[in-house]
């Protein structure tokens, strides 16, 4: 008998490793159900659902903070890599940049002049500054349903939902999820993100929708609007929902059905600066309203235009 | 001894679902990639130590990526399992040699891709882009080049030794 028994192997006992044909057991056709259950549900976008995704995220994002400890000599590599690539390349490209800038800087300083001249003969009322946090970006989306980023920021920062999002290229997207310290931001690109812009020198009024692909669609523009590849596109400001010169990219593609060519690389995300700007047109207090209706505050309100949506095609907007 | 032969497989699986959800500043069509690396890990306890890897764990690691990645809950367990069982099931074949268990896995990785698009068609309602998923098999193959040589080692303590053979006689 002794001569049956291994170290790491007991021909003798019985049992617990079973030696038989392969089996399912019992929890996993139960499992799969589950599963199935869950993704119904995420279908038709159950707040019970959204509300407890969040929590746990929030729950884990420690985790996440710490994984990006070791990672983050790993994209440095990557960037170090990358960058000696196309060097030279590159090296040309803000040569060519630096000169147009130069002319430009001159123009620009000399349009400030004239406008605040024109400001201070119409006594306009001057725009507010914006305050921001930068944050670092500590989850991503991965596959065909969402593009959403989860940065480490959140509300002992003063993150709310429904504050824009950029980095040093443009305008990125939008909170639209806070927790104690970190918040889910929607990109532009994402299936349910429709942001109202204007579009070239005249200024034509559209609104640029998601599909999850790498550049956006340009939607509802009036029929006369001539629109070229290479216009600038910005936000419009209407809605309150961003302010107004938040520039995004350039119009790019068919111009029967223009797509943006968006300034900052969704895909490496890194440092993000969330605005603080609180809906001007929202702000509205709550005894000003008409008797008998409640009037939300501003931070409701953003909070119900921030709310999560389905991540399926026919998101109501 | 025995509670971390049951500890390390389950480990393994988490560790390589928080790397599939940090952001690697990789473009959005090849990061497809990134949740397939726990695939990898599953179906090697799967067909290696089943009995190992209970099915919540699996189903928690799913959940815990799409809490992660903002996906729909349920889809990536879904897929997880599809993986667990395809190994569980070739199980018979994991004692046939490497070649055979290299096809096995190389099969199991095309149906889990398969499976994978074939749920995101469903609950979109239209067919969807193929090829990222296409591309995502492919290099989760590559990468399981990696991984698996470190899970093996991971195993090595605990699990069956491939090198032993029981035979009459001599």
């Amino acid at each position: 008998m002794g001569r049956l028994r291994h170290d790491k192997l007991n021909l003798t006992r019985r049992g617990s490793e079973p030696s038989g044909p392969a089996r399912i057991r019992v929890a996993l056709p139960a499992l799969v159900l589950i599963c199935l259950g869950l993704l119904l549900l995420s279908r038709v976008n159950h707040s019970m659902l959204a509300n407890a995704r969040w929590r746990i995220a929030e729950w884990m994002s420690p985790v996440l903070q710490a994984a990006m400890v070791p990672l983050e000599p790993v994209r440095h590599v990557g960037r170090q890599i990358a960058a000696q690539v196309d060097m030279t390349e590159e090296l040309r490209r803000l040569k060519t940049e630096n000169q147009k800038l130069a002319n430009w800087e001159w123009r620009a300083r000399q349009l400030e002049r004239k406008l605040l001249d024109l400001e201070a003969l119409t006594k306009t009322v001057q725009e507010p500054k914006i305050d921001f946090v930068t944050s670092r970006v500590i989850a991503d989306s991965s596959g065909a349903f969402v593009r959403s980023v989860m940065i480490d920021a959140g509300e002992t920062q003063k993150v709310h939902a429904g504050y824009p999002v950029i980095n040093a290229d443009g305008l990125v997207g939008r909170v639209i999820e806070t927790g104690l310290s970190s918040s889910r931001v929607l990109l532009v690109n994402d299936l349910n993100s429709r942001i109202p812009v204007v579009v070239g020198k005249t200024s034509v009024r559209a609104v640029m929708a998601g599909d999850n692909g790498a550049q956006p669609k340009l939607l509802f523009m009036p029929p006369d609007a001539k629109i070229m590849p290479g216009d600038d596109v910005a936000t419009s400001g209407t809605g309150g929902l961003f302010p107004r010169g938040l520039r995004i990219g350039v119009v790019t593609g068919d111009p029967a059905a223009p797509r943006v060519k968006l300034r900052a690389d969704l895909d490496v995300l890194e440092y993000l600066s969330v605005l603080f700007y609180d809906t001007p047109a929202l702000d509205v207090p709550a005894d000003a309203s008409v008797p008998g209706v409640k009037t939300s505050t501003a931070r409701e309100k953003d909070a119900r235009f921030a709310s999560p949506r389905p991540a399926g095609p026919e998101a109501p907007r | 001894m025995r509670a971390l032969s049951y500890v390390v497989p389950i480990l393994s699986i988490a560790v390589l679902t928080v790397i599939a959800a940090l952001p690697w500043g990789l473009p959005t069509e090849e990061r497809f990639f990134l949740p397939m690396l726990p695939v990898v890990a599953i179906h090697y306890w799967a067909l290696r130590r089943p009995q190992a890897v209970p099915e919540w764990a699996i189903f928690m690691a799913g959940l815990l990526l799409d809490v992660f990645t903002h996906g729909p809950l349920g889809y990536w367990p879904l897929i997880y399992l599809a993986a667990y069982a395809l190994g569980v099931l070739g199980q018979d074949t994991g004692r046939r040699g490497k070649l055979v268990r290299l096809a096995n896995f190389a099969a199991a990785l095309a149906a889990v891709a398969a499976l994978g698009w074939a749920v995101a068609s469903l609950y979109f309602l239209e067919l969807a882009d193929w090829q990222p998923y296409v591309r995502g098999a492919g290099l989760a193959a590559l990468a399981a080049i990696l991984i698996v040589p470190i899970l093996h080692i991971l195993d090595a303590p605990y699990g069956p030794r491939d090198d032993m053979s029981l035979t009459r006689g001599g």
